[in-house]
C-alpha cells in the first residue's frame, strides 16, 4: 500500500560516523580512566567493577566504530516524491516518517566542519510542526534534493 | 490617519504600572532584607518608603515612555515607534494584519479606554503591536484606516452569531477541579494519622537527630502545602475564566473572559489546526471535559489564551462544536484501538524499571521497606499503563484525524488531516516480533500525538489515509 523509500545516504557517511564513533570511544576511555582512579580510593569496591569498566571500553569502541556506522547506513532510506517526503531510519527502533510536500515551509542544506571534510551535507526541511533532516548526502546530491523539494513545495498546494 | 499620534494619556499610568510591576519583587526583597530582619515596624516603614519612591519613579518613567511612543496608520502599514535612547520601530503591513483585538485591564477601565493588540500572521514578537491605551474614537479611526487594505481584521466585533457562556456553577466547578492533585488533599489528611507506624522507617531519615517529627506531622505539613497550591489553582481559575464567552462570527472565533483583566481575542478559524479535549483527573469521573484550541502561530501564548471552553459535560461537546466550530466537530466514529495483545506492553514497559529497582534493593539488602516502595511504584506504573491502554485510539475520517491517549489526564485531539505535518511509525525489534508498531503524528501547532503498540496491519492504512489527495 505504501511503497518503501529507496534512496540511500552517501557511502562516505559510514566513514564520518566511524570517525565520530572513534571520538566517543576516546571519551569513553578517558571516563574509564577517571572512574578507575576514583574507584581506587574506594576501599569496599567489588572486585568485578574495574574489570567491567576495562571490558566496556574496547567493546564500546568496537561497537561504535565497527558495527553501528555500517548498520546505520544500511538502514537509512529516503525518497522525495511529488506529494511527500518519505524517510526510514534507525538501528534498534526503526522510524518511518512521512511529510506532505504541501506542508513544507522551507528547505536548507547544512554542512558542519566534519561533514565538509567528507564533502557531505544535511538537507533539513521545516514544517510548522518542526524540522526533519536527511543527513550525510553528497554535497551535489544534497543541493539537488534541496532544489527539488523547494520546487515541489511551492507548487504542491497551499501551506 | 497618516501623522503619528500618541496614545491616550492613560497610557502614562499603563506604562508606569508595567514598570512598577517589573521592579516590584526585587524592590520588595531589597526592602525586606536590607536592614536585616529587625522589628516588624521598621520593616513595614522601609517597605512603605520603597513603595512611595517606587511609585514616583514609575510615574516618571511611565510619562517618559508615553511621551516617546508614537503610532500611525498609512502607506499600507501600521507603525509603532518607541524608545528613548534606542529608537525602535515596528511595522506591520496591512495585508498581513489578521486581527485587531481590544481588551481592558483595571487601569483602562478606570479611564474608559482600551488596550489594542494588532496581530499579523506568523509568530513571535515581530508579529504583534500593542497599544496600551486608546480611546474609543481613536480605535474606530484605526479600524477605519485599516479597512481598505485589511477589511477582515478591521471589522469591529459585532454582537450576533452563536455563542456559549460559562455559567457561575460551572466556573466554580472548574476552579474546584482545576488542580489535578486536588482530590489528594483529603486523602493525605486522613492518611497522615493512619500510616504513622508504617511510614516511620521511610520518613525516619527526614527527621534531624532523633525522631522528633512523627510521620503524621510530616504528612500534615505536606497536606498544608498541597492545600495552598490547590487554593492558588482555584483562585487562578476563577480570575482567568470568569464570564468566559465564545462567539462564532463569520470566519472568526471571539473569546472574552477574565475577572480583573478582561481579555478578548479574535482567532481566524483557518488558524485553528485542531481542538484538544482534556479530561482532567478530577473531571473525567464527573463526565466533564475542557476544550482547547490548537493554533499555529500562537505557540508562545499561555495555555489560558488557547482555551475554547474551560469546562462542560462531554455529552454537550457535540452540540457546542456544531454551533461554534463545525469544521472540527469530532466525528461520530468508533476509534480504532491497539490490539488486546498490546496490553502486556502497556503494563510491563513502565513497570519494568521500578520492578528492577525493587529486585536490586532486595539483593543489595537495603531493607524490605525500600523494596516494598519500589514494588508499589511498579504496581502504580502498571495501573497507569492499563489506563493508557484503555484511552489509546485513533481514526481518520472526513478529513479529520482523531487521536486519543492519556498522559495523566486523558486527551483527545481532533485535527484537520491537512494540518498533519509529520506522521509516521516507530518499531523496535520486540514490537516487530509481535507485529506491533507505534503511530506518531505532529500537527502544525507543534502538538505531538502518539498511539503506542498498534497492530502493524492498522498502521499502514492510517498513514495512507492521511496522504495528500
Amino acid at each position: 500500500m505504501l511503497p518503501e523509500p529507496t534512496q540511500r545516504l552517501a557511502p562516505e557517511a559510514r566513514s564520518l560516523w566511524r570517525l565520530e564513533g572513534a571520538g566517543w570511544s576516546a571519551g569513553l576511555a578517558v571516563a574509564a580512566m577517571v572512574a578507575s582512579v576514583q574507584l581506587g580510593q574506594w576501599d569496599g569496591r567489588p572486585g568485578w567493577l574495574p574489570v567491567l569498566i576495562w571490558i566496556a571500553v574496547p567493546v564500546g569502541a568496537v561497537v561504535l566504530v565497527g558495527v553501528v556506522p555500517e548498520l546505520r547506513w544500511r538502514r537509512w532510506r529516503w525518497e522525495v516524491r511529488e506529494t511527500e517526503i518519505d524517510i526510514r531510519h534507525g538501528v534498534w527502533a526503526v522510524r518511518r516518517t512521512l511529510v506532505p510536500m504541501a506542508r513544507v515551509q522551507h528547505v536548507d542544506t547544512e554542512s558542519g566542519l566534519l561533514q565538509q571534510a567528507f564533502e557531505l551535507a544535511t538537507v533539513s526541511f521545516h514544517t510548522a510542526a518542526g524540522k526533519t533532516e536527511i543527513p550525510q548526502l553528497r554535497r551535489q546530491q544534497a543541493e539537488d534534493a534541496r532544489l527539488r523539494i523547494a520546487q515541489l513545495a511551492r507548487t504542491g498546494g497551499d501551506v | 490617519m497618516s501623522e503619528p499620534r500618541r496614545l491616550h494619556p492613560a497610557g502614562i499610568a499603563v506604562a508606569g504600572l508595567e514598570d512598577l510591576r517589573g521592579a516590584l519583587v526585587p524592590a520588595l526583597a531589597i526592602a525586606l532584607l536590607s536592614g536585616g530582619l529587625d522589628s516588624l515596624a521598621a520593616a513595614v516603614a522601609r517597605v512603605g518608603a520603597f513603595a512611595l519612591i517606587g511609585t514616583v519613579v514609575a510615574a516618571v518613567s511611565g510619562y517618559v515612555r508615553w511621551a516617546n511612543t508614537w503610532y500611525s496608520v498609512g502607506d499600507g502599514a501600521v507603525r509603532l515607534r518607541s524608545g528613548i535612547f534606542q529608537k525602535r520601530e515596528r511595522t506591520i503591513p496591512l495585508d498581513r494584519l489578521q486581527s485587531i483585538d481590544e481588551s481592558q485591564g483595571p487601569v483602562q477601565r478606570l479611564f474608559g479606554v482600551s488596550q489594542v493588540r494588532l496581530q499579523a500572521a506568523g509568530s513571535g514578537e515581530g508579529a504583534e503591536i500593542k497599544l496600551g491605551a486608546l480611546s474609543g474614537a481613536d480605535i474606530a479611526a484605526l479600524r477605519a484606516a485599516a479597512a481598505g487594505a485589511a477589511p477582515a481584521a478591521a471589522v469591529a466585533p459585532e454582537p450576533g452569531g452563536p455563542a456559549r457562556r460559562l455559567g457561575t456553577p460551572m466556573l466554580l466547578l472548574a476552579g474546584i477541579t482545576s488542580a489535578q492533585f486536588g482530590f489528594v488533599l483529603p486523602v493525605m489528611a486522613a492518611a497522615g494519622q493512619a500510616v504513622d507506624e508504617l511510614a516511620e522507617p521511610l520518613v525516619g531519615w527526614v527527621s534531624e537527630g532523633g525522631a522528633e517529627h512523627s510521620a503524621g506531622a510530616i504528612f500534615a505539613a505536606a497536606a498544608v502545602v498541597v492545600g495552598a497550591a490547590w487554593l492558588v489553582a482555584f483562585l487562578g481559575t476563577l480570575i482567568a475564566f470568569a464570564g468566559h464567552t465564545v462567539e462564532r462570527r463569520g470566519d472568526r472565533l471571539r473569546i472574552v473572559r477574565g475577572l480583573l483583566v478582561r481579555r478578548e481575542s479574535t482567532i481566524p478559524v483557518d488558524r485553528v489546526q485542531g481542538v484538544l479535549l482534556v479530561d482532567g483527573l478530577a473531571r473525567q469521573p464527573l463526565g466533564m471535559t475542557q476544550l482547547r484550541l490548537e493554533t499555529a502561530g500562537y505557540a508562545d501564548e499561555r495555555v489560558h489564551e488557547r482555551t475554547l471552553f474551560p469546562l462542560l459535560p462531554r455529552s454537550e461537546v457535540e452540540r457546542l462544536m456544531a454551533e461554534l466550530l463545525p469544521e472540527l466537530s469530532p466525528p461520530r466514529v468508533e476509534l480504532r484501538r491497539p490490539p488486546q495483545r498490546a496490553l502486556r506492553r502497556y503494563l510491563l514497559r513502565p513497570a519494568a524499571l521500578p520492578a528492577l529497582a525493587a529486585v536490586v534493593a532486595l539483593a543489595a539488602g537495603a531493607g524490605a521497606v525500600w523494596a516494598a516502595a519500589a514494588a508499589a511504584l511498579a504496581l502504580a506504573a502498571a495501573a497507569h499503563g492499563a489506563l493508557r491502554f484503555h484511552a489509546a485510539g485513533w481514526s481518520v475520517r472526513d478529513r479529520l484525524l482523531v487521536v486519543r491517549g492519556r498522559r495523566v489526564a486523558r486527551w483527545t485531539l481532533v485535527a484537520r488531516a491537512g494540518s498533519v505535518d509529520i506522521r509516521g511509525t516507530t518499531q523496535d525489534p520486540l514490537q516487530r516480533r509481535a507485529r506491533l508498531a507505534s503511530l506518531r503524528f505532529a500537527i502544525a501547532s507543534r502538538r505531538r500525538a502518539e498511539v503506542p503498540h498498534v497492530d502493524v496491519a492498522d498502521a499502514a492504512p492510517a498513514l495512507a489515509a492521511l496522504a495528500a489527495r
